[in-house]
């Protein structure tokens, strides 16, 4: 019985001592604390695609009265030189010509969109007296000539200019929009400066802008109604200097929002404009066709007595657009 | 006679089992009094007054101070150091702790916890607030970070000496790009040191690429108590290079061009920037560099007393055998 103790006290011995030993070597092992951060991150995502597209004229136009069939077959307005030209009763969108702005993107950070007009020039003829070529008198003599005169209270622009903005598959037209929505007042300032159903000049445009961009209600209006087509955006604006002939809209957009939509710049030069005065004569059929007559010197046929008009006078429209998207820091 | 010589064999034997139990005896004493004088320098600093705010186990995390209206942090328990450089959080939150990461009482921690081996921490982040007005003109679209022209960021942490001997540390930093070929990231960086009061990389007007960062590594030893604190800035010049024209297109610089063809390239493929910070720390009782944590003790020794261990054991059993083989004849 002894000698049994005696076995399990040495079977247990040598199992501690065994165990011990893995402890041991276990604790002559010494500690080092290690700790690691880390962090990573992108470029954030741009991709915002901006483009201009179409010419604004023609050197031709199609006749709006089917009944006129002209020796250049449908085209009752031709350039003789290939110039582009503008008429009485020419239009971009008659003449499926237009130059849109179209912007597509969905950038992970705040931009604005801007688009600025440069380089303008439209069609004007100043307020003042002119040579009436739409009436031939005859003198006391018998002889017949243009001795008749008109007069303009207010600088004439007879080219209107229009924006159409088109987005989620609607469309805003900008003098609607004016139109619909102003309040009376405003509107027969807005008329007063030349803003019409079918749009303004750039001339008008741009006085327009600078009379009434302070003015909240205008710009509020075209928001707002922006907003309808063009989610996620803010902060519409609008600038104008007359004297530098620019203009510049501009559009801001949140992080993630996306930038789908289209410019489309819309003109027209109506054929009978003004009020009518007599059966099928119309307020400004003389300045039409004084212009008309100015632009046939200016090519070099001879008109006699034909006095030229002063600046800011002008035969020549023309309008330059830039867009671009950019960043907002 | 024949007794006489089966008594003395009988002794003996018993004899040689009582050295044996001897000899195991004392080598457990031995094992016993090692293992225990190499525990004690060990032992981590008694932690006391903590609140737990979990139930405890592998993963316990612990509250081990609490932010002050002015942003500093008031440790739990008492005994600690000096205020933290980096920017507060709201007052009354916690800074948290794992236990589990801590072996040698040495932190590395930020505003908003303790590292671990791995740690994500907030050097980017997914929007930006560029001009502080509480506006986000960047925001990612999914869970990755994002930096575009116009961010920054500072990023502030620290070392702790939570033990009552002094320590030695290595801290490196890594910094990579994982890019299309031919393409580099205009990102400027610099870290500075408050408790040396130097720029580890870079200058008070001197920002080089962030890449510089890559390698950038601190050793030394740091005293029981004793707080280090750094803090990493990164940033994107909104408008860098020279100016093309006044005016005409105003804002508009030389390298607009480039960052917008990043933006563009991101569409698609990530342009990424990878910054990683290691520290780690031990016991400066060597006065050396890192120790060879294996054990330092001959591996022979020890296999001999398993050896002489396992050897007794067989001729303890052999004994117990014979003498039962022997008391069987003698029945």
């Amino acid at each position: 019985m002894k000698k049994n103790t005696m076995l399990r006290i040495a079977s247990i011995l040598l199992v501690v001592t065994l165990l011990s030993t893995c402890v041991i070597s276990g604790t002559f092992a010494k500690y080092v604390t290690k700790a690691e951060g880390e962090d990573q991150a992108r470029v954030a995502k741009w991709g915002v695609v901006v483009s201009i597209e179409g010419n604004e004229f023609a050197d031709k136009y199609v006749a709006t009265d089917e009944a006129y069939l002209g020796a250049d077959g449908e085209y009752a307005v031709v350039s003789a030189n290939g110039d582009q030209v503008v008429a009485p009763g020419t239009s971009a969108k008659e003449a499926e010509l237009a130059m849109t702005a179209s912007v597509k993107g969905t950038p992970e950070v705040a931009a604005r969109y801007t688009l600025e007009g440069k380089g303008i020039k439209d069609v004007v003829l100043p307020k003042g007296t002119y040579t009436d070529y739409t009436h031939l008198v005859k003198a006391d003599d018998g002889t017949y000539g243009y001795t008749d005169t008109f007069t303009l209270d207010k600088d004439y622009a007879p080219v209107k200019w229009n924006l159409v903005i088109e987005g989620k598959g609607q469309t805003l037209n900008v003098a609607t929009a004016l139109y619909d929505n102003l309040p009376p007042a405003n509107l027969a300032q807005a008329e007063a400066y030349g803003l019409t159903r079918e749009g303004c000049s750039i001339f008008d445009a741009i006085v327009i802008i600078q009379k009434v961009a302070g003015n909240e209600g205008y710009t509020n209006i075209v928001e707002a109604a922006l907003g309808q087509i063009v989610s996620g955006g803010r902060n519409f604006q609008l600038e104008a200097d007359k004297d530098a002939g620019t203009f510049k809209l501009s559009y801001d957009f949140d992080p993630n929002k996306e930038m789908d939509f289209t410019f489309t710049l819309d003109w027209n030069w109506k054929f009978e404009n003004g009020a009518e005065i007599e059966d099928g004569i119309y307020e400004f059929d003389a300045a039409d066709t004084f212009l008309g007559n100015w632009a046939a010197v200016k090519q070099g046929q001879t008109i006699d007595g034909f006095v030229e008009p002063a600046a800011p006078a002008s035969v020549e429209i023309a309008a330059t657009l830039v867009a671009t998207a950019t960043q907002i820091d | 006679m024949k007794q006489f010589d089966a008594k003395q064999k009988k002794n003996k034997g018993h004899f040689t089992l009582w050295l044996t139990v001897a000899v195991l005896a004392a080598l457990e004493l031995c094992s016993v009094s090692v293992l225990f004088s190499q525990m004690t320098s060990y032992a981590t600093v008694q932690k006391r007054n903590y609140i737990s705010l979990t139930e405890g186990g592998p993963n316990t995390t612990v509250v081990i101070g609490q932010r002050d209206a002015n942003g500093e942090i008031t440790p739990v328990n008492p005994g600690a150091s000096k205020k933290a450089h980096y920017a507060p959080k709201a007052p009354g939150s916690f800074v948290r702790y794992d236990e589990n990461s801590d072996k040698v009482g040495f932190w590395t921690y930020d505003e908003n916890t303790v590292w671990s081996t791995h740690t994500d921490i907030e050097i980017f982040r997914y929007q930006h607030d560029n001009n502080g007005d509480g506006v986000f003109t960047v925001v990612s679209s999914d869970e990755d970070k994002v930096f575009a022209p116009g961010t920054e960021n500072d990023y502030s942490w620290a070392i702790k000496n939570t033990n009552t001997v002094n320590l030695r540390y290595v801290m490196e930093v890594e910094a990579y790009e994982v890019l299309p070929d031919g393409i580099y990231l205009p990102i400027d960086g610099r870290i500075y040191n408050h408790y040396a009061g130097t720029y580890m990389v870079g200058g008070p007007e001197e920002w080089p690429d962030v890449l510089d960062f890559d390698g950038v590594t601190e050793e030394g030893t740091i005293s029981p108590g004793c707080i280090k604190d750094y803090t990493l800035q990164w940033r994107w010049v909104f408008e860098r290079g020279e100016q093309i024209q006044e005016g005409l297109y105003k804002g508009d610089y030389t390298e607009d061009f480039y960052d917008t063809m990043l933006g563009n390239l991101a569409v698609d493929d990530d342009l990424e920037l990878h910054i990683i910070i290691r520290t780690k720390a031990w016991i400066d009782d060597e006065g050396g560099g890192e120790p060879d944590t294996s054990d330092s003790y001959n591996p022979t020794i020890w296999i001999a007393v398993a050896v002489i261990s396992f050897v007794s054991l067989l001729f303890v059993a052999f004994l117990a055998l014979k003498d039962r083989k022997k008391q069987s004849d003698e029945d």
